[in-house]
């Protein structure tokens, strides 16, 4: 044994693991520091790192990974990282925690050093951000702005021009029906032929000629009898057009007052139909709708980075070789926290509230953990009584987010809605379920907002102040708002008792206004009417001085029966 | 250079045992050829430290293997290359992948396979080829070397009084 042990070896080689024992801490600090600042390509500092043998845990204080573009910035914050391991999936590269907490997160904190790798892609960003400063715009109402009536009224788009229309054709086709069968029916050629058929009966001599003539006479009688009934056909189908013509005249001359309705309920006036609440909250429903869009696509983003990296092929360099990947019957996630107790203060992102809370399967590879991410998170500040979030995001097959909220007595102050509506104060209770499948939006939101002080802004209420005091008067508020459609065009449907408050407000200011324009409206679809109408007189007097001749062509037969 | 020149003889031809003189070669072998970043190399270092071989002809002829490990680094790779993605062997390679031990080893990388596999081969035939050299050397070339004019020239050289202050 003395011959191949080597005593002072031991020693020494006792000596290096003490040491890398003692070392191990600074030196997977650097570790976690260059392979964190090289994958996120911005620098990743930490304070210390602890490692605790017998419980299996690491902690890491003082995290901070700088913001690519803007280098004296933290985008990200943590206090502390306290993570239960198996350190043997630690050492092969997975870092795996049952139990973790994620303690004192804070998001765009300021940094004592500049800490930035790579600028790439600066532009891009700059351009979401602005597209994220994008002011709300504001709206006109249209039921106070009436809309001009030429522009309301025009003879492409007017009901009434079209019934005018349809009405002309009718008479034409009426009128060439008429001709053409008058025409045939008083043809001199065959009412010529007729009579030389009588004179040729009548001429009939002796008893063959006499027998031959009656057939003759017969079938003469069957001929006249033929036209007889067809003059009285179109006798009848004749009086039957004057009447359908009368009808469509009268009910012509009805239309503008019906097309006046028609247009004005269209443009929301006259029966209360307009929806404020989509102009007051669409604008911060779709701001909001844009941010979770963004976020996603930033997850998007991440996991085509994810899978680029892994789907590069590798190249050999001399000295490293190759790693032949082999199938793995349970795959770890390269990162994965099981169970995860968070707290942090999301002031860094332009929210005022605090949160504690737990998450569970926080990855970066969500196929390979087999279960979604889940959040639920308790928010707290100073102006919310108590608030709840819970998020569910599960990128396996398709990209899945569910978010719902339950927020009571959130004070809201000096929140501008849209471009003429703000908030000046109110408590919010609010309770709703978001959910996304890849693009497609879904959701429903209910609020409700006590003692609103709701303030406009601008000249839309300029004219009409009642109906700026009927809204700011309003003291109670809710709204039912439903989600649909895809995160790049999302269709929402609100529903507020601020409009009914409105439409009534809003119909008693216009009543008189509305009143005149209505006239104004409907003068003017006469107008063109009448126009139309002279138009066509001459086609009706044409038509109607058809009447005698056809009246006069059964008599024309029945006299030629007689004498027959 | 003629200082580790002269060690290497002195190695030669001191009493120490054949054994840990060719253990020392075969170690150095083997961590020359091992890449950096397996875990097979904190393992042979260790060894190296707890078992007697000769430190010096070690840390040699790891040096010696170093630059014979970066020429002959793509056949090593190539040979690795071969074992991993052979078909036969996979089941074998898919069994060892289910280790956090074996992940740690780095085996699934074509030059640590490849070092590994031309370290296995090469440990024994070294060790017996560099003791029978050494044996060998010691009884019968050492003694005739000594005769021979060109080393009693070479005793009133530099290169022997440098030899010589090994000694001391």
């Amino acid at each position: 044994m003395k011959d191949i042990i080597r005593w002072p070896g031991i020693v020494f080689a006792l000596i290096i693991v003490c040491l890398v024992y003692f070392l191990l801490e600074p030196l997977l600090k650097l570790v976690i520091e260059q392979t964190g600042s090289r994958t996120l390509s911005t620098t990743v500092t930490l304070d210390t790192v602890q490692i605790d043998w017998s419980e299996q845990s690491l902690t890491l204080k003082g995290l901070e990974i700088a913001d690519k573009d803007n280098p004296m910035t933290n985008k990200v914050e943590v206090d502390q990282l306290a993570l239960q391991i198996d350190a043997l999936d630690a050492l092969t590269g997975h870092l795996i925690s049952e139990q973790a907490n994620i303690l004192g997160i804070q998001f765009n904190t300021p940094r004592s050093e500049i800490g930035t790798q790579d600028s790439a892609d600066k532009a891009a960003d700059k351009s979401n951000n602005a597209d994220d400063k994008e002011s709300s715009p504001g709206f006109d109402l249209p039921g106070i702005g009436l809309p001009d009536i030429d522009t309301l009224v025009s003879k492409e788009s007017s009901l009434t021009y079209k019934r005018y229309q349809d009405f002309r054709q009718y008479l034409d086709e009426a009128k060439s029906n008429y001709k053409t069968r008058l025409a045939a029916l008083k043809d001199k050629q065959k009412i010529a032929d007729y009579k030389a058929r009588f004179k040729e009966i009548k001429k009939a001599k002796g008893f063959m000629e006499i027998l031959s003539s009656a057939s003759k006479a017969k079938d003469l009688k069957k001929d006249i009898d033929k036209d007889i009934s067809e003059a009285s056909q179109l006798n009848k189908d004749f009086k039957q057009t004057k009447k359908e013509i009368k009808r469509r005249i009268a009910e012509l001359k009805k239309s503008p007052q019906q097309e006046a309705d028609h247009l004005l309920q269209k443009v929301g006036i006259e029966n209360g139909t307009q929806k404020i609440s989509q102009l007051i909250f669409g604008p911060e429903m779709k701001a909001q709708i844009k941010k979770m869009k963004n976020w996603i696509n930033s997850i998007n983003d991440s996991d085509e980075n994810t899978e680029n990296i892994n789907t590069k092929a590798p190249t050999p360099e001399r000295g490293k070789g190759i790693f032949v990947q082999f199938a793995q019957k349970n795959p770890l996630p390269v990162v994965w926290f099981k169970d995860t107790v968070l707290s942090g203060d999301l002031s860094g992102i332009g929210q005022e509230f605090s949160f504690k809370g737990t998450a569970t399967h926080l990855t970066d590879q969500q196929t390979l953990s087999g279960h979604p991410t889940s959040l639920d998170l308790n928010l707290k500040s100073d102006s919310v009584k108590n608030a709840k979030v819970n998020l569910v995001l599960d990128i396996r097959t398709d990209q899945k987010l569910s978010l719902s909220f339950d927020v009571k007595q959130y004070r809201l102050d000096q929140k501008p809605l849209s471009g003429n509506f703000r908030i000046d104060s109110a408590l919010l209770d609010t309770q709703g379920n978001i959910s996304t499948i890849n693009d497609q939006l879904a959701g429903e939101i209910n609020a409700d907002l006590n003692s609103v002080s709701l303030k406009t802004s601008g000249d839309t209420f300029k004219k009409y102040p009642a109906i700026e005091q009927a809204l700011t008067d309003e003291n109670h508020v809710t709204a039912q708002i439903g989600l649909d459609g895809t995160i790049e065009a999302p269709q929402l449907d609100i529903n507020s008792n601020l409009d009914s408050i409105f439409n009534n407000v809003l119909k008693k200011v216009v009543d008189a206004q509305l009143t005149k324009y209505k006239g104004q409206v409907t003068e003017k679809i006469e107008t063109m009417l009448q126009q139309e109408l002279n138009s066509s007189e001459s086609s009706q007097s044409d038509l109607f001085a058809m009447g005698d001749d056809i009246a006069g062509s059964e008599d024309i037969f029945k006299d030629l029966i007689g004498k027959l | 250079m003629l200082t580790i020149l002269a060690k290497f003889l002195k190695f030669l031809n001191s009493n120490q045992n054949p054994n840990q003189l060719s253990l020392a070669v075969c170690f150095g072998l083997a961590i020359g050829l091992m890449p950096g970043f397996s875990m097979f190399l904190i393992i042979l270092l260790m060894m190296v430290c707890v078992i007697k071989a000769n430190l010096s002809l070690f840390v040699f002829i790891w040096g010696l293997f170093e630059a014979v490990a970066y020429i002959a680094d793509p056949l090593l790779h190539q040979l690795g290359y071969t074992l991993l993605t052979a078909e036969s062997l996979q089941s074998i390679w898919t069994v060892l992948a289910q280790s956090s031990f074996w992940t740690l080893t780095a085996f699934n990388n074509s030059l640590v396979m490849g070092s590994s596999v031309a370290i296995i081969t090469l440990w024994l035939p070294v060790y017996f080829l560099v003791r029978v050299l050494i044996v060998t050397y010691r009884q019968q070339i050492q003694e005739t070397f000594k005769q021979l004019k060109i080393t009693q020239l070479l005793k009133g050289s530099k290169f022997f009084h440098t030899y010589q202050s090994l000694g001391n």
